[in-house]
């Protein structure tokens, strides 16, 4: 494997555990999906350009595109818990706990 | 060897988004990492997709990010934990190069005549792809109103401020 697949693999694979294993922020769990994204279209771009199969470029830009939806509604979502909570923090969100 | 060092900096932008205890830190790894993203894909050929990633993806989004960072996020932050980054960083530089066995071709890299593929297979989606563009503008109109929507709540609940 070349150094350019290692990587790429490695940022695909902290994103992922980023997103599932997360203690404080709310903030922080959308930046590692963030992460995620930005490894897809990177993966998606380089894998499209070594191999020469060129219609996976246009695909990488519409999933820019619907990252960049996706980041919005996360947003929205996270400023209305602040307003609601004052603060982000995930041992905050515990209203349906027994 | 330049082109190997991007790519470690790379690693670190987002070892620095995974390890850190505050989301400021997170923020600058990320923009770190799609820094040298965009460096991996101008030494690949693809420079509209470099621009792409820095003009919308680093110049709106990430804008957006901090902005919600300064909304949301401690106003004192934890004392960083940037010796523990800088170690997992390292090691996962000494696996990338461990498994490191064959070299990508010398002639993808930095090619100062490679054809500009991704212009041309943008211009695809103008023209056969043109469903593509309007669900894509549609979905991100849905966006807005559900962006406005949902910070907009119900008076229902406390804290109502800003």
């Amino acid at each position: 494997m070349n150094i350019l697949s290692a990587v790429l693999f490695s940022l695909f694979f902290l994103g992922i555990i980023g997103v599932v294993i997360n203690r404080l922020h709310l903030l922080s769990l959308l930046l590692c999906l963030e992460l995620l994204l930005v490894s897809l279209f990177l993966n998606i771009s380089t894998w499209s350009q070594i191999h020469d199969e060129l219609i996976y470029l246009n695909f990488s830009i519409l999933l820019l595109t619907f990252s960049a939806c996706e980041a919005s509604a996360g947003l929205a979502l996270m400023v209305s818990l602040s307003r609601s909570h004052n603060t982000d923090l995930l041992a905050n969100i515990n209203l349906l706990q027994t | 060897m330049v082109f190997y060092l991007f790519m470690l900096l790379l690693l670190l932008g987002s070892t620095l988004v995974f390890y850190s205890l505050s989301p400021y830190y997170a923020a600058l790894g990320l923009m770190i990492s799609s820094l040298f993203g965009c460096v991996v894909l101008t030494s690949l050929g693809l420079t509209f997709l470099a621009l792409l990633l820095l003009l919308i993806y680093m110049g709106g989004m990430l804008v957006v990010f901090v902005y919600s960072s300064a909304l949301s996020a401690d106003r004192y932050p934890m004392v960083s934990n940037l010796g523990e980054v800088v170690l997992l960083f390292l090691l996962l530089s000494f696996w990338v190069l461990f498994i490191f066995e064959d070299f990508l071709e010398s002639s993808t890299l930095f090619n100062l005549l490679s054809p500009l593929n991704d212009l041309s297979s943008l211009s695809v989606l103008y023209d056969y792809g043109g469903a593509y563009l309007l669900v894509g503008g549609l979905a991100l109109l849905v966006v807005l109103i559900v962006a406005l929507v949902v910070s907009y709540g119900s008076s229902l609940l406390a804290l109502r401020a800003l």
